[in-house]
């Protein structure tokens, strides 16, 4: 199946959905159903295939490329839209005022991950970044709406200096195609200045999204104003798309000398919120502060660069996306249910409501890195490769997960701490939710605990990560 | 030397972006500094005495210095999306002076505006 | 069957018991305790004699190894000993599922670790007990998740430290199994060797709770579950012993260190974790003594008895190595004992404050010789098995001449008679409060466990030759000389230990007294009310108790000690002030402000990096 489909049905969705108002939340349906199927599909087969668009070949068109590493990303970023739409339409008030723009976000974030071509990277960033302003406007307060014009602001100029790097890079190199740019930048045939400058660029207007320290000062406030479904989207499917785009252009196209920014700065990422996490008093905001560290976490693993740093990489972002997705529906559950979500309200609600403090605790003690969950294979296999740089990596990642897991801790000993106010009724948990909630934990389970031969999938995908594109752009110059 | 010139242009955005408090006005920072860039864009593909790429019964030589058409593409495409962030923004400024009675920067980052 | 059966059968025995206590929580808490019995025996009688090794994969690099070898063999016998007789005795306390699932995961946890044969699958089962213990701890107690907090940072301290040392270890050595890298770490260079040692050292220390680190036992080992407390100070802890055990004897640390410097034949960093020890034991023993309530005392007994373990295992050699090891064995049977003891006077009476209570030795009388057997044990009197450990480890002492740790040694002896004897007093002794003259000695299931290790700490005491061949072979097995015991006989640097001929003279001793006392005038049984208030009249009985600030003139000397309890609370704030500033920093409310950080951060870096 050529996989323009997962882009261009949502797309044509979408603009049916302008016209046709009152179906729209019908469409999103559709098209975030025809995603997840055919995102499973894309999965079964393996290898790295080029699809070439409008009939022009690859050096000289746009084409997307499906390697490994999306074979895994891409079912996970639409299975988890796909949850994300039921929990939405689970809920008798969902609007259909923004059903077109999460059609097209979804559009977008399968456009990201798949492409080949550095502008046409920019149009889908651009229009996955205009989805994620309007989404992140859908707040109850005024705030939100400020919240959002600052994400616009900063997101514009991330996007801006990502633009002015690609022209720089396609200046020196005379081609937009990621792949060959990538050949061309193995063979040494750039100079190392205008890579230099072209990468601190991309890092730069890449790193808004995937909320690497200092262009992530968005990420608090949309995360914390906006409303539940919009932050579920946000916080568990975006990063999948833009942290895994972020390493796949960083890694073809960038410079030597710029992946050593990218460890600094994903190890200050990584320290930074953590030790900001550690002092929040309500879940949400812990949660976006956690979401920044994480983002860090993986890419600051794309500066090592090796093929096990890379598979490192890859899972913890999914096992990120995973568990966020949890953490933030339950987050979401009971801001409705009880109002608040600060450590005070939240006492006692894994005993008055024991799945959610199952599926809460599963995804906790997976993001903080607890074995028999999936988030320890990825947290060993990370501190392992980061052992190829500066021994003070190891440490700092070490020390930020000391502080990770005292604060998680603290919520789940919230959530289980023997509750002696008034009387709280048993609270019963939407059924969706409930069998989202059991089966991702499930996963995160299973993948934590089996044999290493199932963790094969990753190290490929992390193999991917590393080959794929410049073997395709090696073979595409042959070609030509 | 065009391409300084772009590129003081975008700088003049930024410096704008950084110091102007009224929310139209960093939306006009923002429109001056993609100008910026976009001009860049276009003066990759420029060659001197080059002629426009389109095969005519004038321009039919394979020895003619053509003008990089793919810049000029990608400056049309990015004019687009400008133009759709710059009305999204506006649209976001209106309900915000809506909702909170000013468009100043600072003040609406005082009123509450901190984040968590 | 194979250790990796029983090791898959107790993980997933989890969620089965879990399933189970559903529907019926009394078969499942019989199942584990069946499962815990059965594994203990299966382990004891069988793994004695056949060493195995079993691998698996988690990493393309890495492999979970299981094995069975002398050391393996003597710790797992230890700890599972006190799971199982846990999993009897907790049969009537309170129960539910999710207790009953995280105690299966510890036990399982535990099992893993013990029989680990290289530092990562030791690390990994180690952990999985520690989140499920953590879990654990928080179930009963209102108090208990602050303290627990506490545990968690800790805990992750430690376990991130060794996570550190794995992989620096497969970093330089290029393998983390414990033969290999005993071997290899020779050949490496100091500093590789210091990092490594160092490293698996602070994990030690975390989880022994041993000083600085001995901050969270007292608050999680009080206010964790009454049943659960045994196992987390009689077997837990005592997986830091094995980790000691194996970086002190089965890697060499004291050859390999000794290019460093050495006092008195102790090389420098051996010396370090030796004082550590050292001042735990002093630390441990004056906090016990100001505590008022039995579950903090008993956990800061657990932290002076940690020390003495960390400090002979550090200084090595024949007799405190032998001696080190027989500690691990006398301390994990006694403080589960003592947690015992007081968990069946809190499953009658309510309460674990001392001063609620008296005269309980009428009624609980086999709770209170489990608790008199294990204080003389802990205080280290013959003749029970707590005194010869110490024996042993003050044989070293004098050997290699060591004026500070010997003084902290005898200290702790010393101070260990003042702080088990308040609880005996407070608890058992004195007179009985009117509220309790209704009860009943605890039911036979909880009996049992006590008195089986009750009777145990006698009979080594009584034979310590039998528990100290065992250990000589597993002393043997890293290359440790061994004890001279006969029959009945020890034989050390200062003289023999005859405990045969000891027990007798005891026994004799006791008679004649028994005597003395079925001779002398009977005592008049008094009213609490009766005595000491002199026509005054009574608003806070407590007060009045005897017990109730027993040692207020010796805590008067503690008062003004720096506490190295808050430094912990302290750096949380620390962090939670710096998270503020980062956020001013990063995070400001005004988005030019991080537009402006953006671009100064480009331009920057494009100089660094040019």
């Amino acid at each position: 199946m050529n996989p323009v489909w997962l882009i261009a049905v949502p797309l044509a969705l979408a603009f049916i959905s302008t016209f046709a108002n009152k179906i729209s939340n019908w469409l999103l349906i559709l098209s975030a159903i025809f995603n997840a199927v055919a995102g499973i599909f894309l999965s079964f087969s393996s290898g790295t295939v080029s699809y070439s668009i409008g009939g022009w070949r690859p050096p000289f068109g746009i084409d997307l490329i499906v390697t490994d590493a999306t074979r895994i990303l891409l079912p996970v970023a639409n299975i988890l839209f796909f949850f994300a739409v039921i929990i939405h339409f689970s809920k008798k008030r969902a609007s259909e005022k923004f059903s077109v723009v999460y059609t097209i976000s979804l559009a977008s974030l399968n456009g990201i991950l798949l492409t080949n071509d550095l502008f046409n990277l920019f149009v889908f960033l651009e229009i996955a970044g205009v989805a994620a302003y309007l989404l992140a406007m859908t707040g109850k307060k005024g705030e939100s709406k400020v919240a959002a014009f600052k994400y616009l602001l900063l997101g514009s100029v991330g996007s801006l200096l990502y633009l002015l790097g690609v022209a720089v890079l396609y200046a020196a190199a005379g081609t937009l195609n990621i792949s060959a740019i990538a050949t061309k930048v193995s063979d040494g045939l750039l100079n190392g200045d205008v890579m230099l400058v072209s990468s601190l660029l991309m890092i730069a207007g890449l790193g808004v999204e995937s909320k690497l320290v200092p262009f992530n000062g968005w990420v608090p406030g949309v995360f914390t104003k906006s409303s539940n479904m919009a932050t579920l989207v946000l916080a568990s499917v975006y990063p999948v798309a833009m942290i895994s785009t972020f390493s796949r252009v960083i890694l073809a196209v960038g410079d030597r000398r710029a992946l050593d920014l990218v460890i600094v700065l994903g190890v200050a990422t990584v320290l930074i919120g953590e030790v900001i996490a550690f002092k929040q008093r309500n879940l949400r905001s812990t949660l976006a502060y956690s979401s920044i560290a994480q983002s860090g976490l993986a890419i600051f693993l794309v500066g090592i660069g090796t093929v096990e740093a890379l598979t490192a990489s890859v899972m913890l972002i999914i096992n990120n996306a995973l568990a966020k997705f949890v953490l933030f529906s339950v987050d979401s559950y009971t801001t409705e249910e009880l109002g608040a979500d600060d450590l005070e309200s939240l006492y006692g609600l894994g005993r008055m409501a024991p799945v959610v403090g199952l599926i809460f605790t599963v995804s906790a003690l997976s993001i903080s890195g607890m074995p028999l969950f999936f988030g320890f294979r990825a947290k060993l296999l990370a501190i392992s490769s980061s052992f190829e740089s500066l021994l003070v990596v190891p440490i700092v990642i070490l020390l930020a997960a000391v502080i990770e897991i005292t604060y998680y801790f603290r919520w789940i000993f919230a959530l289980y701490r023997p509750y002696q106010g008034e009387e709280r009724a048993r609270l019963s948990l939407p059924l969706e939710l409930m069998a989202i909630g059991v089966v991702l934990a499930a996963i995160l389970v299973f993948l934590g605990s089996s044999s290493y031969e199932t963790l094969m999938t990753f190290s490929k995908a992390g193999n991917a990560m590393v080959d794929a594109i410049i073997t395709l752009g090696k073979n595409l110059i042959g070609g030509v | 030397m065009i391409q300084y010139f772009s590129l003081l242009l975008t700088a003049i955005g930024i410096y704008g972006l950084l110091s102007q408090k009224n929310l139209v006005k960093l939306i006009v920072s923002l429109n001056i500094a993609e100008i910026g860039v976009n001009l860049f864009i276009v003066s990759i593909g420029y060659i001197e005495k080059g002629v426009v790429p389109i095969l005519s019964s004038e321009n039919n030589s394979s020895t003619l210095l053509f003008v990089d058409p793919l810049p000029q593409a990608l400056v049309l495409t990015s004019i687009v999306i400008g133009v759709g962030i710059t009305a999204l923004a506006l649209a976001i400024i209106v309900t915000i002076s809506h909702s909170k009675g000013t468009i100043d920067i600072d003040e609406l980052t005082e009123r509450g505006g901190a984040e968590e | 069957m194979s250790i990796l059966t029983l090791l898959v059968a107790s993980l997933l025995a989890a969620p089965i018991l879990y399933l189970l206590a559903k529907f019926n929580t009394k078969i499942a808490y019989g199942a584990y305790a069946a499962l815990q019995v059965f594994s203990f025996i299966y382990v004891f009688f069988t793994g004695r004699s056949n060493v195995s090794y079993e691998v698996i994969g988690i990493t393309e690099r890495l492999n979970f190894n299981f094995g069975i070898t002398p050391t393996n063999w003597f710790f797992a016998s230890i700890v599972l000993l006190i799971i199982s007789m846990s999993a009897i005795f907790m049969f009537p306390l309170k129960k539910s599922p999710v207790k009953i699932f995280l105690l299966a995961l510890v036990s399982a946890g535990t099992l893993g670790a013990v029989f680990s044969q290289d530092f990562l699958t030791l690390m990994i089962f180690w952990e999985i007990s520690t989140w499920a213990s953590l879990i654990l701890i928080i179930q009963d107690k209102e108090k208990s998740p602050r303290e627990a907090i506490k545990y968690v940072t800790i805990a992750s301290i430690g376990t991130y430290s060794m996570l550190f040392a794995i992989f620096y270890m497969l970093d330089k050595l290029g393998s983390i199994d414990f033969s290999t890298v005993a071997t290899r770490i020779e050949s490496a260079t100091v500093e590789v060797q210091l990092v490594i040692l160092i490293s698996l050292g602070v994990m030690v220390l975390a989880k022994m709770g041993v000083f600085p680190l001995h901050i969270w036992l007292r608050g999680s080992h009080s206010s964790a579950p009454d049943e659960f407390s045994p196992i987390l100070s009689g077997a837990l802890t005592k997986i830091g012993a094995f980790l000691l055990f194996t970086i002190t004897a089965a890697l060499p640390s004291f050859r390999i260190f000794s290019q460093l410097p050495v006092f008195n034949g102790i090389p420098m960093v051996n010396y370090t974790f030796a004082l550590l020890g050292g001042i735990s034991i002093v630390v441990g023993t004056v906090m016990a003594i100001r505590m008022e309530d039995a579950k903090e005392l008993i956990a800061f007994s657990t932290v002076s008895n940690s020390g003495y373990i960390v400090m002979a295992l550090s200084i090595g050699g024949t007799y405190a190595t032998a001696g080190g090891l027989m500690h691990v064995l006398n301390h994990a049977m006694a403080s589960a004992a003592m947690f015992m003891a007081i968990a069946a006077v809190a499953y009658r009476t309510g309460t674990t404050k001392m001063h609620e209570m008296g005269g309980l030795i009428l009624k609980m009388p086999v709770t209170f010789a489990t608790y008199l057997v294990a204080i003389i044990s802990v205080a280290g009197i013959p003749p029970t098995s707590g005194f010869v450990s110490k024996w042993l480890i003050y044989q070293q002492l004098v050997q290699n001449g060591l004026p500070f740790l010997a003084f902290a040694a005898f200290f702790g002896s010393i101070g260990s008679f003042m702080y088990v004897f308040k609880p005996l007093a407070g608890i058992f002794l004195g007179q009985l409060k009117p509220q309790h003259r209704n009860l009943k000695e605890v039911p036979l299931v909880m009996v049992v466990p006590m008195a089986i290790l009750t009777l145990l700490t006698v009979f080594w005491g009584m034979l310590p030759s039998n528990a100290i061949k065992t250990i000589n072979a597993v002393t043997a097995s890293v290359g440790i000389n061994a004890v001279e015991v006969t029959f009945s006989r020890i034989v050390a640097l200062t003289g023999e230990w005859d405990s045969i001929l000891v027990t007798t003279v005891f026994a004799i001793g006791f008679f004649i007294s028994l005597f003395i006392f079925m001779r002398a005038k009977k005592a008049r049984q008094v009213d609490l009310m009766d005595n000491y208030t002199a026509g005054d009249f009574l608003y806070t009985s407590e007060l009045y108790h005897f017990s109730y600030r027993m040692y207020r003139p010796f805590d008067r000397l503690f008062e003004k000690w720096p506490s190295m309890e808050d430094w912990l609370s302290s750096l949380s704030d620390k962090i939670k002030e710096l998270g503020a500033l980062l956020k001013a920093i990063f995070y400001p409310a005004n988005p030019q402000l991080y537009i402006g950080l953006a671009m100064v951060a480009i331009i920057g870096t494009f100089w660094w990096l040019r």
